[in-house]
C-alpha cells in the first residue's frame, strides 16, 4: 500500500497503535511476574478460615518453629511405590514451581496407627533431635537447615484393601490428597532438591484410601512457621487497616508546632508489631537525622508510636497478621500549618 | 526514516516508564499521619536532691515554671508522683512514672562543696523510651541558682523541641510608677520570668524603648533630658552609658545592627524623619533614606543584609523593607483599613513581628519577610511593642487592658496559642528582650 502522505491519518495511528502494543510488551516484561500457582489438583474445600489456620498454626501453641508443620491428626495412607512407571496416576505439582513440603521435622512419639491403616512401621531413626523451642525470631538461616524434602514415606507398604470400604474410598479417591499442595506455597524456598524432581517425576502417588490431613500424624500443634506465607489483605482491607492504624496514631500524636520549615519535614517512621498489636522492637526512623528540627518530628511521632501501642487491631484483620507486621508511618505536618 | 525514529524515540519512553516505575509491590503497611493533637508533653520534674533541700526545691521550682511558661511542656502535679525518694545516680522506675502518664522526667542533685561552690547536676530521661536524653553539671557560685536553673531548662527545652533555650535570658522594660499624668518611667531589667527585677535608670528622665544589643548585654533607648531626646547606649552591667552620635535634633527608635557594631535609629528634621545608621567604633554616621515622610523604626535582618521599617510615604503607616544600604523600598504589608507599625525581624530570619492598628483595636501579628503569611497573634484594645526572644519562638509585648491605670507586659508564642503575663511589680511597658546570656 501507498502512504499517502498528504493524509498521515491512518499510518501515523497504525504506527501509534503498533508502539503502543511494543511498550506493552516491554512494560510488561519487567512487570512483577504473577506468583506462581501449582496446577491445579483435586482437593478439599475449606475455608479462608480454615486456611489461614492451616498456614499460620494454632495460636493456641506456645512456640514458633522454623520448619513447622501442620497439625495432623491421622495420618494419611502412604502410597505404595511404583517402581520406574514413568507415569502419574494424576497431576502432579508442578515441581520447579513448588517442591513438596519438606517433612523436615520428626516427632519423638511414635506415630499412632489408626485403622484401617495398618501399623506402619517403626519411623526411621530420627536424624535429628527435635528442635528447641525456637526463639521468637527464627533464624533466617532455619530453612537452610532442614534436610531436602522427603516426598516418599519411609516405607512403602503395600494397599491392603478391605471390601467394606472400597465403596467409600472410591468417593473418596478424587479427594484424597491433602489440601496442603494447594496452600502456602514457599516462594522462598530455598533449598530445592533435584533428587526430589526426579523422583516426582517418577511418581509413585497412589489415591488415598481415607481423608486426611498430612502424611504423618503431629499431634502438637504449632504457631506456623514464620517463613509461611499467609494469606494477603483485599486492598480495601488494607485502606480500612491503614485508616483504623492512622485514627489511632492520630490521637496520639502531639506535632511539635514550633519546629521551623515543618512543612518539608516528613520523617518515616519504621515499626514492628506483634500479633497483639503491641511493639514488636524499637520504633526507629528512616533516614534518621541530625537535624535538631527533624529530631523534633521524629521523637515527636516515636512518642506518639509508644504512647499508642498496643494498637487495637481487629479480629478480622488477625489472620493477615504478616501484612501488618511491618509499618512504615509517614509523619506530615504540612496540611496542619 | 521519520517512522523509525517515532517508533524508536516512543519505544524509549516506553521503556523509560517501565524502568522508573515506582515498585509497587511491597509487604510493609504504608500509613501518612497528617493530623494531630497537639498536647503540652506532660513532664515530671521531681524535686532535686542534695544537701540543701531548700535551694534544690528551689531549682526545681524554677524550672516547673519556665518549662510551663513554655507553653510546650506540661509540668505534672508532685502530688501524682509514685517514685517520691529519687536516687539521682540511678535509671528511674520508668512504669512509675508512665503510670502518671509521664514522658519526660528531670531529676538533679545539688551540692555544696567545701569552697561554697554549687555543685548541680541533673538528668533529662525519656520515660517512654527508658532512656536518658541528656544530663550535665554545673559548679557555679552559690549566688547563681537561678541561672543555674534557667541554663538547665533551656537544655531541657532544646533537647525535646530541637530548638535553642530562651530561659537563661533577661528583659528590660520600662518600670512605670505615679499617677497617668505624673508617670515615673524607670529602666529597669529582670529574668525573662520576671523575676530578680532591679532599676536601671533613677526616674529623673523620661526614658522608652530599649533595645537589647543581640550580641552583648547593652541595650538602645531613648530619654528625655535637658534637650532635645537622645538616643543613649547604657550597659546593664556596669549601667555607664553614651549618647549615640551627635545629630542636631530628636534621636530615636534605636536598635541594633545583628553584629552590634551599628545602631540604626531616625533622626527628625521638620516634619521629617529618616532613618539614619551609626558605627559605634568609627563613630561614622549614614543616611538610609531620603524622603518628607515619617521613617522610623528599623530592624534588620539578622543576616544584615536588609532593614525592614515603618514609614507613611503612601498615606498611612505601612512596613517597607530596602537594603541595608539604603535606596528602593518595597512594601510589605497590604492589610485594609489597617496601619502597620514597630516591624522586627526575627532573630531565626523567619518572620517580621509588627504592631497593627485597625477597627480601633491593636494587635501584635507576625508575617513572613516577603509580606505574605501574615499572623495575628493577639489582638485587643492595646497591644504594642513587639520584641523577639532569641530563639525567635517567642515574643514580649505591652498591653494595656480598657480601664486599668497601666500596661504590663505579655509573652506569647509564634502559634499565638501559649500566652502568659510575666509578673512585673509595678506597671511595665516597652520590653526588650535580651539574647541569650554568656
Amino acid at each position: 500500500m501507498k502512504i499517502n502522505w498528504s493524509e498521515p491519518g491512518v499510518p501515523l495511528s497504525a504506527v501509534i497503535h503498533a508502539a503502543l502494543l511494543l511498550a506493552t510488551l516491554i512494560a510488561f516484561t519487567s512487570a512483577p511476574n504473577f506468583e506462581e500457582q501449582p496446577e491445579s489438583i483435586a482437593v478439599d474445600m475449606i475455608t479462608t478460615e480454615e486456611l489461614t489456620a492451616l498456614t499460620k498454626g494454632d495460636k493456641t501453641a506456645k512456640t514458633v518453629k522454623p520448619d513447622a508443620k501442620i497439625k495432623v491428626d491421622k495420618q494419611a495412607e502412604q502410597p505404595a511405590p511404583k517402581p520406574d512407571s514413568g507415569e502419574a496416576k494424576k497431576d502432579i505439582p508442578t515441581p520447579a514451581a513448588k517442591p513438596p513440603e519438606p517433612q523436615q521435622e520428626q516427632k519423638p512419639e511414635p506415630p499412632k496407627p489408626e485403622a484401617p491403616t495398618p501399623p506402619p512401621p517403626p519411623q526411621p531413626a530420627k536424624p535429628e533431635a527435635k528442635p528447641q523451642p525456637a526463639p521468637e525470631e527464627p533464624k533466617p538461616d532455619g530453612l537452610k537447615q532442614a534436610p531436602p524434602p522427603k516426598p516418599e514415606p519411609p516405607k512403602p507398604q503395600p494397599p491392603k484393601f478391605e471390601a467394606d470400604q472400597l465403596a467409600k474410598l472410591l468417593d473418596q479417591q478424587k479427594k484424597a490428597q491433602p489440601p496442603k499442595p494447594a496452600e502456602a506455597p514457599k516462594k522462598t524456598e530455598p533449598n530445592f532438591d533435584p533428587n526430589a524432581l526426579e523422583k516426582l517425576l517418577q511418581s509413585k502417588e497412589t489415591p488415598q484410601k481415607m481423608a486426611s490431613t498430612g502424611t504423618e500424624v503431629s499431634k502438637t500443634s504449632t504457631a506456623g512457621s514464620a517463613t509461611g506465607t499467609a494469606s494477603k489483605l483485599t486492598l480495601s482491607q488494607r485502606d480500612q487497616l491503614s485508616g483504623l492504624l492512622r485514627d489511632q496514631i492520630t490521637k496520639c500524636w502531639s506535632p511539635p508546632a514550633w519546629v521551623t520549615g515543618a512543612d518539608n519535614l516528613r520523617p518515616i517512621i519504621r515499626i514492628g508489631l506483634r500479633e497483639d498489636g503491641s511493639l514488636d522492637g524499637l520504633p526507629t526512623a528512616v533516614d534518621s537525622s541530625s537535624d535538631p528540627s527533624m529530631k523534633a518530628m521524629e521523637e515527636s511521632a516515636i512518642r506518639a508510636i509508644r504512647q499508642c501501642a498496643p494498637f487495637n487491631i481487629p479480629p478480622q484483620f488477625k489472620s493477615y497478621y504478616s501484612d501488618w507486621k511491618s509499618l512504615a508511618v509517614t509523619f506530615d505536618m504540612k496540611a496542619m500549618l | 526514516m521519520r517512522f523509525a525514529r517515532l517508533i524508536s524515540a516512543l519505544g524509549l519512553m516506553a521503556f523509560a516508564a517501565t524502568t522508573l516505575l515506582p515498585c509497587v509491590a511491597h509487604a510493609e503497611l504504608s500509613i501518612t499521619v497528617d493530623k494531630g493533637n497537639f498536647q503540652p508533653m506532660p513532664i515530671a520534674i521531681a524535686d532535686f536532691v542534695g544537701s540543701d533541700p531548700e535551694t534544690a526545691a528551689q531549682m526545681s521550682e524554677i524550672i516547673r515554671n519556665n518549662l510551663k511558661r513554655s507553653g510546650i511542656f506540661q509540668p505534672i502535679d508532685k502530688a501524682a508522683f509514685i517514685e517520691k525518694n529519687i536516687n539521682f545516680d540511678a535509671a528511674p522506675n520508668f512504669a512509675s512514672w508512665k503510670a502518671i502518664n509521664a514522658q519526660a522526667l528531670v531529676t538533679g542533685r545539688v551540692t555544696k562543696d567545701a569552697s561554697g561552690k554549687l555543685k548541680t547536676e541533673f538528668r533529662l530521661w525519656d520515660i517512654l523510651a527508658g532512656q536518658q536524653l541528656t544530663g550535665q553539671q554545673f559548679v557555679t557560685d552559690a549566688a547563681l541558682t537561678r541561672r543555674v536553673s534557667h541554663i538547665i531548662s533551656d537544655l531541657v527545652y532544646s533537647r525535646i523541641t530541637g530548638e535553642k533555650g530562651f530561659f537563661d535570658t533577661r528583659v528590660v522594660f520600662v518600670d512605670e510608677t505615679g499617677t497617668k499624668d505624673k508617670r515615673v518611667k524607670r529602666l529597669a531589667i529582670m529574668d525573662q520570668d520576671g523575676a530578680n527585677a532591679r532599676y536601671l535608670t533613677d526616674g529623673s528622665e523620661l526614658v522608652v524603648t530599649p533595645r537589647f544589643s543581640p550580641t552583648s548585654q547593652e541595650v538602645a533607648y531613648m530619654a528625655f533630658g535637658d534637650g532635645d531626646p537622645k538616643v543613649y547606649i547604657m550597659n546593664t552591667e556596669t549601667r555607664q552609658r553614651e549618647v549615640v552620635g551627635d545629630f542636631p535634633g530628636m534621636t530615636f527608635a534605636p536598635r541594633f545592627s545583628p553584629d552590634g557594631q551599628k545602631v540604626v535609629m531616625s533622626l527628625a528634621k521638620g516634619s521629617a524623619s529618616n532613618i539614619y545608621v551609626m558605627d559605634l567604633r568609627s563613630r561614622a554616621t549614614t543616611r538610609l533614606t531620603d524622603t518628607n515622610a515619617i521613617d522610623t523604626s528599623p530592624s534588620y535582618s539578622p543576616d544584615g543584609s536588609q532593614i525592614v521599617f515603618e514609614s507613611d510615604r503612601g498615606g498611612t503607616q505601612q512596613i517597607y523593607v530596602m537594603s541595608a544600604t539604603g535606596g528602593g523600598a518595597k512594601r510589605l504589608s497590604f492589610g485594609e483599613g489597617a496601619r502597620y507599625s514597630t516591624p522586627v525581624w526575627s532573630p531565626k530570619g523567619d518572620y517580621i513581628a509588627f504592631t497593627r492598628q485597625k477597627g480601633g483595636q491593636f494587635a501584635i501579628g507576625i508575617m513572613k519577610p516577603d509580606g505574605s503569611g501574615e499572623r495575628i497573634l493577639t489582638e485587643g484594645f492595646h497591644n504594642e511593642g513587639p520584641t523577639w526572644a532569641p530563639n525567635g519562638r517567642y515574643l514580649m509585648f505591652f498591653r494595656d487592658q480598657p480601664g486599668a491605670a497601666g500596661s504590663r507586659v505579655y509573652m506569647v508564642d509564634t502559634t499565638g496559642r501559649v500566652e502568659n503575663n510575666v509578673p512585673t511589680q509595678n506597671y511595665s511597658s516597652d520590653p526588650a528582650w535580651s539574647p541569650l546570656l554568656k
